[in-house]
């Protein structure tokens, strides 16, 4: 007899535990890399307060520097980081701006992977159950098939291949279902999974920017701290000065005002300015590769409704299975069951 | 004295009236000591260098303005009550106008005081509440004196902020007044030479002016400090139906406050450290209207010492009869008398201006340890 309708079946449903064990190892993978994704997504929002935080030191110290400054010897040394510090606010604000861009937009995306755990838990699940009832079916079916194959010609072998060839016709839609459902799912992790992947590359380089902010905020912080020492010297410590009569004059003001006093007004200070001086002489670290993040063009992926797909697989599969459960035919036949034809008979 | 002549140097704060007189009076004693003297000092008060005696040597000085002096630490009223501390946090504190104006002054009378020392090249200097030599780097290594009152702003920046105005704190300062009315009970001397009593000083000047009164019953005196413009012309209304009176006429600072002392009964003044200095020499109970903080420090030491009255309040809300019963008092109450006479007898046992001049002298002369380092070194150890 053409077995054909029943060697179609078979050669389908072979493919079947493949596509829902890939499909569970994809679901796994994305669920797996979802994190490290999640991270690198989180990198211009990072980056973005780290420029901004760059930004108020930068204008912190500025100010800073112009109180300070009246202190001369600080004025003097403060030139070349002021210069510096002016340079790095320009530099930065671009990318400041830019990054600030970049974080709105791939936020939605953050939050959309930050529910993906719960449906890829479930995908992962699902399809390693199908792969598994498939297998068995299959492993069943075959081996049915097998034995009534191998059964001497004759009216009862006849009967159990046609029985065959009209269940494969029937259950074969339904197992091409699952297989295309299973199939579309799997391209459809593969496209996400491309996609953030080439995001995590481009967003990469981020790590190392974000790296040199902080490499200029370790650098600026001490010096800041100390110009605010002195800036609160400054406006705190007060000096008699005959005007006629002793009157309390605060260091600013003798630095500002009366600057034939300054002996006198750098005797309390003199060790911060000292300080502070060699401090200013330091190299603030650059940041390079700034410019990547305002050439950075990234098209934010729109994520499949993995509920949907889901669901979509889950009822092909039941309406596979249903009709996988209509197949009662064991070979050889039982003890409890007298013949082929009483089983073909039930079925 | 036989050793060699000293050049000493005074500065005067020269628009106030009671620090030229008693700087004066020292000079005098210093030049009658053999001393080459020179008082650095500005115009504010040229009428009375005919006075001076010819053989001191006036030059020409510079001085921070007269309204930066005659407004320090004015009192304002708040009710009844005085908020000292605030007053003085307000008045030892300049706003940025201000405070450019009189540092550019500074400067000026820094170079000046510069040129004049470098000009004299001075055995010793003396100030008196001209602080700007301490500040001259010509000055550094010569003995710096210092002539203050230890009763009124020194006390008050004391008992106000804790610690003595600069430069005060740990000098040697030389006092024109007694223990007993200077040093509270609380106070002590940790080192006798920090602030030597000298006595009070009595500038003969005075005496040459030619102004005596006739005999009167109260006398209004508030010298160059105590807003006699205003308060001379209001007193003498409210007081001349009941008593007879005698006072400084307008614009007229200069006359012989003892003569005036000697010819009245009660006396209504402004509480300079002077004045009250010489009434009490003179026997003559006060009745103290405080223009400024350090006025009312010292009208409050002369209430406590039952030498007059203070009356700490606008001058233009005090009630006639109020003075009148103040006035009375003062005149007829037997402590009041008693004790005018026991700091009277202390005061004129010794002639202050003489004690100091003989001190400077002799520490010039040997170059005591205690007063050859200046100020200036100090001044840096009080701002460390």
């Amino acid at each position: 007899m053409d077995m054909t309708p029943t060697n179609n079946f078979i050669a389908s449903l072979t493919q079947t535990p493949t596509l829902a064990t890939q499909l569970s190892n994809n679901f796994a993978r994305l669920k797996q890399t979802n994190d490290t994704v999640i991270k690198y997504l989180s990198y211009p929002q990072e980056i973005s307060t780290d420029l901004n935080n760059l930004s108020s030191a930068l204008s912190t110290a500025s100010e800073l520097l112009t109180v300070v400054s009246v202190v001369p010897e600080v004025g003097e040394a403060a030139a070349a980081f002021n210069e510096a510090i002016t340079a790095m606010q320009e530099e930065i604000t671009p990318a400041k701006e830019a990054a600030a861009t970049l974080a709105a937009d791939v936020q939605p995306v953050i939050s959309a992977l930050q529910k993906l755990d719960t449906p890829l838990t479930k995908g992962q699940q699902y399809a390693s159950d199908v792969a598994t009832n498939a297998q068995t079916f299959l492993n069943n079916f075959t081996t049915v098939t097998n034995c009534i194959n191998a059964l001497p010609d004759g009216s009862v072998k006849d009967t159990a291949q046609n029985y065959l060839n009209q269940f494969s016709a029937k259950a074969q839609p339904e197992v091409d279902a699952l297989n295309t459902g299973m199939t579309d799912v799997n391209n459809a992790i593969n496209t996400v999974y491309d996609t953030i992947n080439s995001i995590e590359q481009q967003l990469s380089p981020l790590q190392e920017i974000d790296s040199a902010i902080d490499s200029v905020m370790s650098a600026l912080n001490p010096v800041i701290n100390m110009m605010s020492s002195l800036k609160n010297d400054l406006e705190n410590i007060e000096i008699p000065i005959p005007l006629p009569y002793p009157h309390m004059v605060s260091l600013y003001d003798v630095f500002k005002t009366l600057g034939d006093f300054i002996d006198l007004a750098m005797k309390p200070i003199q060790g911060l300015v000292d300080d502070l001086v060699n401090a200013l002489g330091i190299t603030l670290p650059s940041i390079p590769n700034l410019s990547y993040l305002l050439n950075l063009n990234i098209p934010m992926p729109s994520l499949p409704d993995f509920d949907a797909l889901i669901t979509s697989v889950e009822n092909f599969f039941n309406q596979l299975q249903n009709m996988l459960n209509l197949f009662k035919l064991t070979c050889p036949p039982s003890d409890d069951q007298t013949d082929f034809i009483t089983q073909l008979n039930k079925g | 004295m036989s050793e060699q002549r000293k050049k000493i140097l005074l500065f005067p704060l020269a628009n106030v009236l009671g620090h030229v007189s008693r700087t004066l009076a020292l000079a005098e004693q210093l030049h009658h000591a053999g001393q080459d003297v020179y008082v650095a000092v500005s115009e504010d008060y040229a009428h009375l260098f005919s006075f001076v005696h010819s053989g001191i040597t006036i030059l020409p000085a510079l001085e921070m303005y007269p309204d930066a002096t005659k407004t320090f630490g004015q009192i304002s009223y708040t009710g009844a009550t005085v908020n000292e501390t605030d007053l003085l946090v307000a008045c030892t504190h300049l706003e940025g106008d201000e405070l450019k104006r009189r540092s550019a002054q500074l400067k000026r009378i820094i170079e000046h005081d510069t040129y004049v020392i470098e000009s004299v090249r001075p055995d010793a200097i003396v100030i008196d509440y001209h602080f700007a030599p301490l500040l001259v780097t010509a000055a550094k290594g010569i003995p710096i004196f210092c002539l203050s009152h230890r009763i009124g702003y020194p006390t008050l920046c004391k008992r106000v902020k804790g610690e003595f105005p600069y430069p005060f704190n740990d000098y040697t300062v030389l006092v024109p007044g007694v223990s007993s009315f200077e040093l509270t009970e609380n106070d002590s001397l940790t080192t006798p030479n920090d602030w030597l009593m000298c006595g009070y000083f009595s500038w003969k000047g005075w005496q040459r002016m030619p102004d005596l009164p006739e005999k009167n019953e109260v006398f209004l005196f508030f010298g160059s400090t105590g807003c006699a413009e205003q308060l001379t012309p209001w007193f003498a209304e409210k007081l001349k139906s009941v008593y007879k009176l005698s006072f400084q006429k307008s614009g007229d600072q200069f006359l012989d406050l003892g003569a005036f002392l000697r010819q009245t009964e009660v006396v209504i003044c402004h509480g300079g450290h002077g004045t009250i200095m010489e009434c009490i020499r003179h026997r003559k109970p006060m009745i103290i209207v405080p223009n400024n903080l350090e006025q009312l420090e010292l009208g409050r030491r002369v209430e406590e010492l039952k030498l007059g009255i203070l009356i700490p309040q606008p001058y233009d809300s005090i009630d006639t009869a109020l003075l009148n019963k103040a006035i009375e008092k003062v005149r007829t109450d037997q402590e009041i008398n008693e004790s005018l006479e026991r700091f009277a007898t202390e005061l004129i046992k010794t002639d202050g201006a003489k004690v100091a001049a003989e001190f400077i002298v002799n520490a010039v002369h040997k170059r005591a340890s205690c007063v050859t380092d200046g100020f200036q070194d100090q001044l840096t150890q009080h701002i460390n």
